[in-house]
């Protein structure tokens, strides 16, 4: 699986592991409360891979624990927030209509920020001593904000990006080398308009990649000189929007609309979190097989993403069995499965049983997924506050 | 007793729709000056505005809105003025309002997503050149879709509300007797062109007054046709104003609901400035007819209204089997003019995924047309009661209270109604849902059924009274039994307008419904054109069956009465 | 079954529309009322069937059998009505048009028998499933008027029922009329334009113009 090159996790994570050896008991009794309870999963719903997935992982807790999981599929998170918001603004502090979430990176910060989540809890979640936290420490800093507890790590996720070798010779090995790439091959390279989540994320991609000095980026954005440090990221997007999709005077939404216009040939390079998406997508019959996956020399963002409880669910019991189920091992390598989902692991085999480490060993190899080798280094998410600036001074300069 | 009653229903109408919009109003307000208890914002300021004064790309995002909204507006009101004016009255004019019900049920995301898979670089038309002369190789990088001016967007909605209006138009048409009106021109040695703008356009525009308001306020707010036809950097101010409503900053929320009553503002001005408009074009008319001339130039009307016509009617055909060449297809790349391989993959899996949706979907629908229908019957009867007591009465005030869902953005009080309903316990109960829905069911159900109803002749009613001394046997089976077409209409149509509700699902339901249109959205999000394509036709095939069924009861209703058979709605 | 219009005048705005009025019919007889257009005709039936607008003011009374029917709602009055349209429920066929008419605590063979024996009375026999948009003017005319008759009215209206069949229908129709009418022994009021429509020695009543 992948292994992370980050020195700091080990120190970290020594730091919060928490005390888990609470006992069984009340693990039981967590189990004995959400019997017959109704989980409302708020997860994006865009994908019938996902949503499949899901589907099993309902038929699974129901048979195993009595616990009945209805996935509310959302087009964004966002709209599920801003439900929890108006719970929390009419004073219903109990009773919410969402029972689990699914997120990460701001939006956790901000739920966290404004007391909307249940927990700590995850410590108490018998599968949670099997997460990696020491090789993989995504799972205990949410885009450097601390998790504290407060949501249960449900996949791993890396930037990578996604080449149709039908078309392309050789792959871009860093973002100087894709200005070249754009150069030989105009109008077919684009990267979604900010602040759509993959948008910002090529924008904080390209500012680890081009930046003179990457430290100021992992301390909050007002103590840095942010128009010294971004200047040769915009100096870089000024060169290569001319030589992009439609001239770089419009955008694609998101990574989906960027598969599809990969599909359609509109494009030769598209992105994803997930460095199984192209394998995934080329079993269901969604993508060719001619695309591959491919990262740059300086390796790519990586990050964690995680299930949380809002604070005003009337079913936390329930809610943290599914949890608990998501990352056992039988789910996680179900998801892991390049023909199910394709969705990196949370755990650390070593810390599994032979037999199951099995179910990851078995698992199929997909035609564009890359070694752990090739994935190369993680590089770590900056300081959350750069992306609200990074994608203001973007719009500011390209969306106006 | 019941007629004792009859003067509730017109209140019960109002308050049916009127709390929820102005509840929703209040409520999303507040946030925009400054009052967020939630997120301890709780002093009341106008920061909000400032901040979205200089949010990037606020100002452009504005003037897209007015340019597509408008602009599309004003393109589908001249489309269809061109149109009636070349081929009203004539007999392919009959066939065309057959084909108007299930042109008005196809969905809108569905409608530009077909769209765009038609006109892109590597759509449909370029494949067929592309396979026809070997050019180009690969996709142009063209701006034919998505263009940062908002054209194609603009586009997109003047093609789906053409239907609408000219719908409206053919409701109204009858009463202004235009044949009689072109002869008596013709007599009088002037062309149709110029009988239609002065002498009958005038009337029809009053008619049609309302419908085209809630036409443009439609294009103004509307999103999830923006999302797909429209720019994105910057969008337009309602997709603006949805984005940060869901921003993971949750304090842009503030300056989002700012956005959403800005848009309310600007719809509520360009309606009153269309309104105010209106005598000088009407003098202009007018003066039109004064000067006496009978122009000799041959307008080419029929030519122009073709191209309209052939173009529009391409691109329904045409986005229609794009979506069911994808909702089969395995792989499809450019430039295959077919799906290279086909396969039934995903329609094989559909079942088991649609199921609850889909029963949720048409109890909902039902729930919501039915009662939409009982109230909407209830006021038009309590209308004829007050036509007895007062000659000449119309309903004009009822009309624009029944039109004000229609001309308030939903953005503009969906929030504010979601917290309303948070406090109140009532989120996520579905028959909030089936009120929610009522709120937009009822204006189009209002709409359909009120001319035939007007027009229902109620010396009928007298005649059934004096003959069965039963109030109730004559309403039922002497009125409502005549009137099994417009009811069955008004019906789908209420049916269909509760299938395509999203936003009102979503938010209502606090996400605890699933219908196929909410499905269909969430899948609009991801990748995947075969399962977008497949809840796409599920839901515009939805409204479809309905409209078939309402149709094919009354014809087998009515098949041994002779008068009954010509299709009147 | 006598009926008396006492004194009756309406007003629209404290404007009357005719001088009082004031009739006695016996049953069989037919009265006929004429007078110029606008004279207020129409509405005075309206006012006896009781479908008058209540922006009109009525003074007077209107007595059937001596009992006043001013606050008797329509579907009460058993006041059959005849309209120049024949104004047959186009939903429904022939015998679903009678039936519709006849009073209740009937059974099936007796609404059966009635119906047939009305329709062979006025020359239709088996008529019953035909649909009514079928039947010629004079057919329907005729099927209209056994509806109205069939609900057993204690007085006719007829509002220029003759006026919209041609020349030839028009004497052998509106003589059968009066032959039913006179034969069932109710009184019957009818407005016309046409001087010939009134019977012989019937009652004429003329609506002369108010000059208030």
């Amino acid at each position: 699986m992948i292994r992370h090159r980050w020195a700091l996790a080990a120190t970290l994570t020594a730091t919060l592991a928490t005390g888990t050896a609470l006992a069984d008991t009340s693990w039981t009794e967590t189990l004995e409360q959400a019997r017959g309870q109704t989980v409302y999963f708020h997860a994006w719903g865009g994908s019938e891979v996902i949503n499949d997935y899901l589907r099993w992982a309902a038929e699974r807790v129901e048979d195993e624990f009595e616990v009945t999981l209805e996935h509310v599929k959302v087009a964004e998170i966002g709209t599920t927030i801003s439900q929890i918001l108006s719970e929390k603004t009419a004073g219903r502090d109990t009773g919410g209509a969402a029972d689990l979430v699914w997120i990460n990176g701001e939006n956790f910060a901000s739920m966290k920020e404004n007391d909307l989540l249940f927990g700590p809890f995850t410590q108490n979640l018998p599968h949670y001593d099997l997460v990696d936290t020491e090789n993989k420490p995504t799972t205990l800093y949410d885009f450097t904000t601390p998790v504290d507890n407060l949501e249960a790590p449900w996949g791993m996720a890396q930037l990578v990006f996604m080449a149709d070798m039908k078309r392309v010779d050789e792959t871009p090995r860093s973002m100087l080398d894709l200005l070249d790439f754009a150069r030989d091959n105009p109008g077919r390279v684009t990267y979604p308009a900010p602040p759509a989540f993959h948008g910002t994320t090529f924008l904080k991609q390209a500012l680890l990649e081009l930046a003179a000095d990457r430290e100021p980026l992992y301390s909050p954005v007002d103590d840095a000189d942010f128009d010294t440090v971004t200047e040769p990221l915009w100096a870089y997007l000024d060169l290569l929007h001319p030589l992009m999709w439609r001239n770089g005077e419009t955008f694609t939404s998101g990574a989906p609309e960027m598969t599809q216009l990969l599909n359609d040939g509109e494009i030769v390079l598209s992105l994803s979190f997930n460095p199984n998406d192209a394998s995934n997508a080329i079993a269901n019959g969604e993508l060719p097989d001619t695309i591959r996956t491919y990262v740059h020399d300086a390796g790519s963002i990586g990050n964690t993403h995680f299930v949380g409880i809002p604070y005003n669910s009337d079913n936390t019991a329930a809610a943290q069995v599914v949890a608990n189920f998501l990352m056992s091992p039988e789910a996680q390598a179900h998801k892991a499965n390049t023909t199910v989902w394709g969705d990196p692991t949370v755990l650390s085999l070593d810390k599994l049983s032979d037999s199951e480490r099995a179910l990851f060993e078995q698992l199929p190899e997909g035609v564009a997924t890359l070694s752990v080798d090739e994935l190369g280094a993680v590089l770590r998410e900056p300081d959350a506050s750069w992306v609200p600036a990074l994608e203001r001074a973007w719009q500011q300069r390209y969306a106006r | 007793m019941i007629t004792r009653l009859l003067p509730w229903f017109p209140r019960l109408l109002l308050l049916a729709f009127l709390t929820p919009v102005l509840v929703g109003l209040a409520g999303t307000w507040l946030p925009a000056f400054g009052w967020f208890p939630a997120l301890g914002q709780r002093s009341f300021s106008l920061a909000p505005w400032v901040e979205l004064l200089h949010y990037p790309g606020a100002g452009t995002a504005l003037r897209l809105s007015l340019l597509t909204g408008l602009g599309s507006s004003l393109l589908a009101l001249g489309a269809t003025l061109l149109i009636l004016m070349a081929f009203y009255p004539s007999r392919g004019f009959r066939r065309l309002e057959k084909l108007l019900a299930p042109i008005l049920s196809v969905p809108h995301a569905a409608f530009a997503i077909g769209i765009g898979f038609l006109v892109a670089p590597s759509g449909w038309l370029v494949r067929w050149l592309a396979v026809m002369t070997g050019w180009p190789e690969y996709p142009p990088n063209w701006m034919t879709f998505k263009d940062p001016y908002g054209l194609s967007l603009m586009l997109v909605l003047a093609l789906k509300e053409i239907p609408f209006l000219l719908f409206m138009a053919l409701a109204s048409l009858p009463a202004l007797k235009v044949e009689k009106t072109l002869w008596l021109g013709a007599s009088l040695g002037y062309r149709p062109g110029k009988v239609w703008l002065t002498l009958i356009w005038p009337v029809l525009y009053s008619r049609l007054r309302l419908p085209f308001y809630a036409v443009v306020a439609f294009g103004l707010s509307v999103v999830d046709i923006a999302l797909i036809a429209g720019p994105t950097a910057p969008p337009t101010l309602a997709v603006m104003a949805t984005r940060l409503f869901n921003d993971p900053d949750l304090l842009l929320r503030l300056p989002g609901a700012a956005a959403a009553t800005t848009l309310l503002l600007v719809t509520v001005l360009t309606l009153a400035i269309l309104y105010y408009l209106e005598r000088p074009l009407r003098w202009l008319c007018l003066h039109l007819l004064g000067n006496g001339k009978r122009p000799r130039l041959r307008l080419g009307l029929r030519l122009w209204a073709s191209l309209v016509l052939i173009p529009g009617t391409f691109f329904y055909l045409g986005s229609l089997l794009v979506l069911i060449l994808w909702s089969f297809a395995g792989q499809w790349r450019f430039p295959g003019l077919w799906p290279d391989p086909f396969s039934a993959r995903t329609w094989v899996s559909a079942p088991e995924r649609l199921l609850d949706p889909l029963w949720l979907t048409l109890s909902t629908g039902l729930s919501a047309a039915v009662i939409a229908l009982v109230l909407v019957i209830g006021a038009l009867e309590n209308e004829v009661r007050l036509q007895q007591l007062k000659p000449g009465f119309t309903a004009q005030r009822l009309l624009w209270v029944v039109y004000l869902p229609l001309l308030v953005p939903q953005i503009a009080f969906l929030f504010g109604f979601q917290v309303s309903l948070a406090w109140l316990e009532l989120g996520g109960r579905w028959w909030v849902l089936v009120w929610s829905h009522l709120v937009f069911v009822l204006p189009y159900t209002f709409l359909t059924l009120s001319g035939p109803y007007r027009a229902y002749d109620e010396r009928y009613t007298w005649v059934g009274l004096s003959l069965s001394s039963h109030r109730l046997a004559t309403f039922w089976r002497i009125k409502l039994g005549q009137l099994w077409r417009p009811l069955g209409y008004t019906l789908a149509t209420g049916f269909a307008v509760s299938v395509a509700q999203y936003l009102p699902t979503l938010f209502i339901g606090s996400g605890r419904f699933a219908t196929i249109t909410t499905e269909a959205v969430s899948l609009a999000s991801g990748s995947n054109r075969r399962s977008m394509a497949v809840y796409a036709l599920v839901q515009q095939v939805l409204p479809l069956i309905g409209f078939a069924l309402a149709l094919s009861l009354a014809a087998w209703r009515y098949r041994h009465h002779r008068a009954l058979q010509q299709s009147q709605t | 079954m006598a009926f008396d219009i006492k004194q009756l005048s309406l007003a629209l705005h404290h404007r009357p529309l005719f001088q009082p009025v004031t009739v006695h019919l016996e049953p069989g007889e037919i009265g006929t009322i004429m007078g110029p257009s606008g004279s207020g005709k129409s509405t005075l039936l309206a006012a006896i069937s009781g479908t008058l607008p209540p922006v009109f003011e009525l003074s007077g009374d209107i007595l059937l059998n001596g009992q006043s029917l001013l606050s008797v709602p329509i579907e009460h009055r058993q006041v059959g009505i005849l309209f120049q349209d024949d104004l047959l429920f186009p939903h429904l066929n022939v015998y679903q048009n009678l039936v519709f008419a006849l009073p209740g605590g009937l059974n099936r063979e007796q609404k059966r028998d009635r119906i047939a024996s009305a329709l062979a009375s006025a020359g239709l026999a088996d008529f019953e499933r035909r649909d009514v948009a079928t039947l010629s003017g004079g057919q329907r005319a005729r099927i209209s008027l056994l509806r109205t008759l069939l609900a057993e009215p204690r007085l006719i209206l007829l509002d220029e029922p003759f006026s919209k069949l041609d020349q030839h229908l028009r004497g052998q129709f509106r003589d059968w009329v009066f032959t039913r009418i006179v034969e069932l022994g109710i009184p019957a009021l009818m407005v016309t334009h046409d001087p010939a429509d009134r019977p012989e020695q019937g009652l004429l009543i003329t609506l002369e113009t108010s000059h208030a």
